[in-house]
């Protein structure tokens, strides 16, 4: 079958999976399912994850096709906890939780983060697949240092531990979370659609890709800011979820190839799809008491990157 | 004239000059061949001639245009470059990667040129039959030649291939002499940087022998292609004989002692 006859068929699957997650998602729970419950908890929880998982996967669609790194993911670049320390920090200063304001202030925090891994990275007009991700340890590490001070020096950040921000939780999302992030997902999802077909030419490296037409600075940027957008409105109300960029992006391209159009398409449904079914694993798993999702993402996610890490280190005879 | 150098300077670290005042020009339907010793600025040359490497003085001009002028989409339908970097990230299949070539036609009325222009392509570079495969499966060889399609599928009057020759076989470099021809035959002005005299003399029309970052001559084949001027470039005594091949081609054979 040909890679669009596999898309259209994934493509629909995905579809009717997400119908099949969200109707089971809002029917079940701890508490018992009347209308309130369901409207004021359940289906912004549902709408939350959904959006994220668009975000997260889309995101590392975005990281992986234009820095050439198959390991990219927004948590492992540093994206996620650069969006982290920002929401911590609008809370610190007195911005409201799960609104537009922290989302912004996540935004541009998560940008610099992300200046500071990619010209760490830099190297000959290349950005070197590992540094990018032990610069993004470094990174994440600052971030989450930070946010341990600022949390330890007040009790703005309320309920939302530490923990809350390196694990990842659901539980906080409402209708204003939702209404927080879903103008920058929007905004990186058609940012995302514009540059795909340039993103494919990437493949080819700096040189091949200018020398057929593509500006590449400016692709690689839009890219990246695409990315910032895609993740950190979500993590400002959800906190950091790791793997999901990695894991999803690398199943779909198995199925239908690289092709960034098809795949940013698939790879949101299935973000949505992976996201939503391990919150509701999370959610009713272990009932009432709930697995923090990140976790639940993580024993899913890390044993893949060790797969794509050998694969990786071999196409480039070894990292010495 | 379709390409045009005027004194152009490209300088490196320090005091060392990377391209010292290089002047070329190059007709339109005639194939140049770059040569010279490792370290001569071949590869600084090529890049300055395709719009890859800017210059610190002098100018470049493709049909007396400068290319300064040129955004990065003009200069992709002027000129198609292929580099010494092949690696292509991901799984894509040889169709898609030939594809790649009508990348800057979109949205124009070349648009519907693109089938014809990427089966012509994999046709000259003896592609066709890898279209489905995936490029980061095949050999060294097979992955050269479906990056040489895909900078042929571009379209562009102006072609760059820098050392195109470097990790093929004997049967391999001659096919690729063929594809070249072809291209030439249909009016393409050709650009081939390569380590193999032999191999130039009997493609090229003309030749830019260079030497410690200048030019040491420029002209047909057959003037320049000569014991004095190689020996002069390599600073080593370079023999060189010319004699016909098995199609008749006259082709010079380089000795050194």
């Amino acid at each position: 079958m040909t890679r669009i006859g596999k898309a259209w068929i994934l493509g629909i699957a995905l579809l009717l999976i997400l119908i099949v997650l969200v109707t089971i998602s809002l029917r079940f729970g701890a508490a018992g399912a009347d209308s309130l419950v369901i409207w004021n908890i359940r289906l912004p929880r549902t709408v939350a994850a959904v959006l994220v998982g668009i975000g997260l996967a889309s995101a590392g669609v975005l990281l992986q096709g234009s820095l050439r790194n198959p390991l990219a993911d927004p948590a492992l670049v540093g994206v996620s906890a650069g969006a982290a320390l920002g929401a911590v920090l609008g809370a610190a200063v007195g911005l409201p939780f799960n609104s537009i304001w922290v989302t912004t202030v996540a935004v541009l925090t998560s940008s610099m983060a992300m200046a500071v891994v990619v010209w760490v990275s830099r190297s000959n007009g290349r950005i070197e697949v590992v540094t990018v991700l032990l610069a993004g340890i470094a990174v994440s590490a600052f971030g989450a240092a930070l946010i341990a001070v600022i949390a330890s020096m007040s009790d703005l950040a309320g309920v939302r531990s530490v923990t809350f921000w390196t694990t990842g939780s659901f539980a906080l999302s409402n209708w204003a979370g939702v209404n927080s992030m879903w103008p920058a997902i929007a905004i990186g999802v058609v940012l995302a659609f514009y540059l795909a077909p340039s993103l494919d030419l990437m493949a080819l490296g700096d040189e091949g890709a200018y020398a057929s037409g593509v500006s590449v600075t400016r692709v690689r940027t839009l890219a990246i800011l695409a990315a910032v957008l895609l993740t950190a409105a979500g993590v400002a109300v959800v906190g950091v979820i790791a793997f999901l960029g990695l894991v999803v992006p690398h199943a779909i391209r198995l199925v239908v190839g690289p092709a960034h159009r098809q795949l940013l398409v698939l790879s949101a449904l299935g973000g949505a799809v992976v996201l939503l079914l391990a919150d509701t694993i999370a959610r009713l798993a272990l009932s009432p008491v709930e697995i923090p999702i990140g976790s639940v993402m993580a024993i899913i996610g890390a044993p893949v990157f060790f797969v794509l890490l050998g694969r990786a280190r071999n196409r480039q005879g070894g990292w010495a | 004239m379709i390409l045009a150098a005027r004194s152009c300077t490209v300088l490196g670290e320090g005091e060392q000059l990377r391209l010292d005042a290089v002047s070329v020009e190059v007709g339109q339907g005639e194939i140049h061949a770059v040569v010279g010793p490792n370290g001569a600025g071949k590869s600084t040359l090529m890049g300055i001639l395709s719009g890859m490497q800017k210059v610190d003085s002098g100018s470049v001009e493709f049909s007396s245009r400068p290319i300064r002028d040129l955004n990065v989409r003009e200069l992709a339908r002027a000129r198609s470059v292929l580099g010494q970097d092949l690696a292509v990230s991901f799984g894509f299949t040889v169709a898609e990667v030939v594809a790649w070539g009508r990348a800057p036609w979109r949205g124009t009325d070349q648009m519907k040129e693109d089938q014809n222009a990427i089966e012509w392509a994999m046709q000259v570079a003896h592609v066709t039959s890898l279209r489905e495969r995936r490029i980061n499966q095949l050999s060294g060889g097979e992955r050269k030649r479906v990056h040489i399609a895909r900078v042929i599928a571009q379209d562009c009057p102006l072609n760059f291939f820098d050392e195109p020759d470097s990790d093929l076989d004997l049967i391999g470099t001659n096919e690729l002499g063929a594809t070249l021809r072809s291209l030439n035959e249909i009016g393409r002005t050709l650009l081939v940087s390569s380590h193999n005299l032999s191999w130039v003399s009997a493609l090229a029309t003309h030749v830019i022998l260079m030497g410690d970052h200048k030019i040491v001559g420029r002209g047909p084949t057959k003037e320049i292609l000569t014991t004095q001027l190689l020996s002069q470039a390599y600073g080593k005594t370079i023999n060189v004989q010319w004699s016909s091949d098995a199609s008749g081609r006259e082709i010079a054979v380089c000795t050194s002692n």
